[in-house]
């Protein structure tokens, strides 16, 4: 199988440098012959690939030991589950399956519009097959999946047991799907810097890829952090990690995009800005690779070190030069349509969330990348942890929530008082009668007053819109109120998907401000027929048993729960012995409710179990965010959704194209 | 795209009417630059090894330190009860005292080394606020030296 994988991982690369380079001269040259010969040469880099993901695959389940990847990332006593997904667990497998992603994206894209854009898309085809074969030179000279060991180990040294979760099978996979979604709209924008028609083409071509890379990238996201969640045992969700923070950046900046491209198909405007963002997320998503494989950065994510860093700091450097220098070629071409009118306009919040989206990435850029820098100008380390964090993205966020609920109301070019009035004064009283309840109901923290009423003004303002355009839409048709709603909804998915999306953000933030500012922590050590009490929960330390399973020695207390005197229920927080890697495991008990979880650790045990000792958090709230979260991303399936307004758009442009095409 | 405009309309190279914007523009992008530079005097810590913190003798107590070495396993102390965890970081030669007020992380014993935050008091222990588990790496552990290489997330924080 090793022999499969490495004759397959070459041809891949010798076929994605041919495509790439085929592609370049058939649309330079002018040859149509070129340009189909470098398709169907990605066509083949898919299959190739293809290929070498199966024969990995195949060693993994075959438990072919021979091989190094396999011993080092599985054993035989794993589940075929896991030995299967072990496939991206390790570096060089992550490799594989990003460039296998990217030949998919890629031979769709190139399927796609095989007979369209005959300007555009071999330069697309050339900028997407240059970036497979940088990662195919990665996996062929570098970090090679099949290397080959020079004995044969009786077993692998398996899966650390934390990642032996469905959730963190979901993670990484998730992530690269959004990392290499975006190499398609940069792709195209390289097309259009290259061949002049730096029009809005590119942006409204690649909508649906940005989304779902967009859309991978926040389920990536949120599953990493319901996975740290419930599995790593310290109570929070976010740790402002470093390899967390690479997944954040390019968050930010393609939220950016995504917002900033409307503006350029709704009045021309920031065309230049908008190659920059893409161009940001892509190297973005790059150097997140960079940063967590360089080992240049101490993060929990004890990843190999390797030489890949190098690799990838050269092409990062690459893209940025390239790019900049296409820029400054089409400069000319590049100049807005329109001016700013007004500064209470949408343009200008859209320009405000662009600056804060991007004021956002740099602040987690600085604070990422610190230690380094600090290092290199003042010769010791200095490094920042959560608490930096906290405190710049803290406002920034606030920021972005008020503009979340301020912008959409807002007219393109100029808004007029009685707009204003008519839109922000109702819900702005409401909110601000809602902090004020909230204050006399005994919150103290300012900044949570203001960051709850700031929630839910942007929630009363969504909700108006909603009410608004379905009490239109009844006027207009007559249908009943869910049937409007729907029509509504199906005639503008993008917007309202979008609206979803705010909403769900909105429980997102409430979900944090909440386990942020009201997280009440306690720990207690409680002989048997003991209690402890936190906030208005009592805990009883029932009994303690400790049994041995297949694969671990399991130590559980059983605790029962009364809030204000009512009996709840049992929780059983565990600490488990893994035997064969003698490695402990804390299985956290977690209690939730729409108000709060109760979240409790067996930080230990003495007296043969007779005294245990517990850590206990409430986190409020806390539940929201997963529903938030989960809101989102069905905002962002609503915009996806094919739309037949954006088709005919499409098709507009196509056959504008096509007419461009015959006139020259 | 067309419209012309007049030379007193100008400022330099943009035009009057949209200097508001970038002033507006300008405070904003100042006021995200100030909050980053203001938030990294507060939060900072200095990243040293246990030598460098020996060698700055009484100097260390009361900042911020953010130190990293090896644990000596056979120094660890978990006492549940109190949920205090103590054990000696050591570096050629050097030891550094360092206790733990909370819940013991499961990979500390599996650790090449840890990262810990936190203040040295007057007696020389250092306060850990947080730990860091680090563990070995699979391109520099041989193969049958034990521990699998977590590919992602693998200590505990804070």
């Amino acid at each position: 199988m090793a022999n499969v994988g490495h004759v397959a991982l070459l041809l891949s690369l010798g076929l994605a440098a041919y495509a790439s380079v085929a592609t370049f001269l058939g649309a330079k040259q002018k040859l149509p012959e070129l340009w189909k010969s470098g398709r169907h040469a990605s066509w083949a880099v898919l299959a190739m690939t293809s290929i070498a993901v199966v024969a990995l695959g195949y060693a993994l389940l075959s438990h072919d030991f021979s091989i190094r990847y396999v011993a080092e990332h599985s054993n035989r006593d794993m589940p075929l589950f896991y030995t299967l997904t072990a496939l991206w667990g390790g570096q060089a497998g992550s490799l594989l399956f990003w460039a296998w992603l990217l030949s998919l994206f890629s031979a769709i894209v190139l399927w796609q519009h095989r007979n369209d854009y005959p300007e555009l898309m071999p330069l697309v085809a050339s900028t997407l097959m240059a970036v497979e074969s940088f990662f195919l030179i990665v996996l062929n000279f570098e970090a090679n999946p099949f290397q080959q060991l020079s004995f044969l180990p009786a077993d692998g040294q398996g899966l650390n047991p934390l990642l032996q979760n469905p959730g963190m099978v979901m993670h990484p996979p998730t992530l690269y799907a959004g990392f290499v979604g975006f190499t398609v709209p940069f792709a195209f924008a390289i097309a259009a810097l290259a061949s002049g028609r730096v029009g809005a083409g590119w942006i409204r071509l690649t909508r649906r890829w940005t989304l779902i890379a967009w859309l991978f990238l926040s389920l990536g996201i949120l599953l990493g952090a319901n996975w740290a969640y419930n599995e790593l045992g310290w109570g929070g969700y976010w740790a402002w990690d470093p390899v967390e923070n690479a997944s954040f950046m390019p968050w930010l900046t393609g939220t950016a995009f995504l917002h900033s491209v409307m503006i350029q198909e709704h009045r021309g405007m920031l065309k230049v800005w908008n190659f920059i963002l893409i161009l940001l997320t892509f190297t973005l998503a790059l150097f997140g690779t960079f940063l967590t494989r360089s080992g240049v950065i101490d993060s929990v994510h004890a990843f190999a070190t390797s030489n890949i860093g190098t690799y990838f700091l050269a092409f990062i450097a690459l893209v940025l030069l390239g790019t900049l220098a296409l820029l400054y070629e089409r400069w000319d071409d590049l100049k807005s349509d329109n001016t700013l009118d007004s500064m209470v306009s949408r343009e200008s919040a859209f320009l405000l969330n662009n600056i804060v989206f991007v004021g956002a990435a740099f602040a987690v850029f600085c604070g990422t990348v610190y230690p380094v820098v600090s290092e290199l100008v003042t010769g010791s380390k200095i490094v920042v942890g959560p608490p930096f964090f906290n405190r710049v993205e803290g406002p920034i966020f606030l920021v972005m929530v008020i503009l979340m609920g301020v912008a959409p109301l807002l007219p393109w070019r100029r808004a007029s008082r009685e707009h204003l009035m008519r839109n922000f004064l109702v819900p702005l009283i409401l909110s601000l009668v809602a902090g004020l309840l909230l204050t006399l109901l005994g919150t103290r923290e300012v900044w949570a007053v203001v960051a709850f009423s700031v929630t839910f003004f942007v929630a009363l303002t969504i909700l108006i819109e909603y009410y608004r355009g379905t009490r239109a839409q009844i006027k207009r048709s007559g249908d009943n109120p869910v049937r409007a709603l729907y029509t509504l909804v199906q005639k503008n998915r993008r917007r309202y998907g979008g609206y979803v999306i705010h909403l769900g953000v909105v429980l997102m933030a409430v979900g944090i401000v909440g386990s942020t500012f009201y997280r009440v922590e306690s720990e207690a050590t409680l002989a048997q027929g003991e209690s402890m009490s936190v906030g208005n929960y009592l805990l009883q330390f029932d009994q303690f048993a400790s049994y041995p399973t297949q694969n671990m020695q399991v130590h559980a207390a059983t605790v029962t729960i009364y809030e204000n005197g009512r009996y709840l229920g049992q929780v059983v927080p565990e600490k488990n012995l893994y035997i064969a890697s003698s490695q402990p495991m804390t299985e956290v008990a977690i209690r939730t409710t729409a108000k709060e979880d109760l979240y409790v650790i067996l930080a230990g045990w003495s007296n043969k179990g007779n005294n245990v000792t517990l850590k206990v958090f409430i986190n409020p709230l806390v539940v929201w965010l997963w529903i938030g979260g989960a809101i989102l991303i069905l905002g962002t399936l609503v915009a996806l959704w094919p739309d037949p307004r954006e088709e005919r758009v499409l098709a507009r442009i196509r056959s504008r194209e096509l007419a461009w095409e015959t006139v020259r | 795209m067309g419209e012309i405009v007049k030379p007193q309309d100008r400022i330099g190279p943009f035009r009057k009417s949209q200097l508001k914007f970038l002033v507006g523009g300008g405070i904003i992008i100042l006021a995200i630059l100030l909050l980053i530079a203001n938030s990294f005097r507060g939060t900072g810590a200095y990243y040293i090894t246990v030598s460098e913190l020996n060698a700055k003798g009484a100097d260390a107590i009361g900042r911020s330190w953010r130190i990293s070495g090896p644990v000596d396993k056979e120094s660890v102390q978990y006492d549940a009860s109190a949920l205090t965890l103590k054990f000696d970081m050591t570096e050629d030669g050097h030891r550094l005292p360092v206790v733990y007020h909370d819940v013991m992380p499961d990979l500390l014993m599996k650790s090449t080394s840890v990262i810990v935050e936190g203040r040295i008091d007057q007696s020389g222990v250092f306060e850990a606020s947080s730990i860091l588990v680090k563990c070995p790496s699979k391109y520099e552990s041989q193969l049958d030296a034990g521990q699998e290489v977590p590919p992602d997330h693998t200590g505990s924080a804070s």
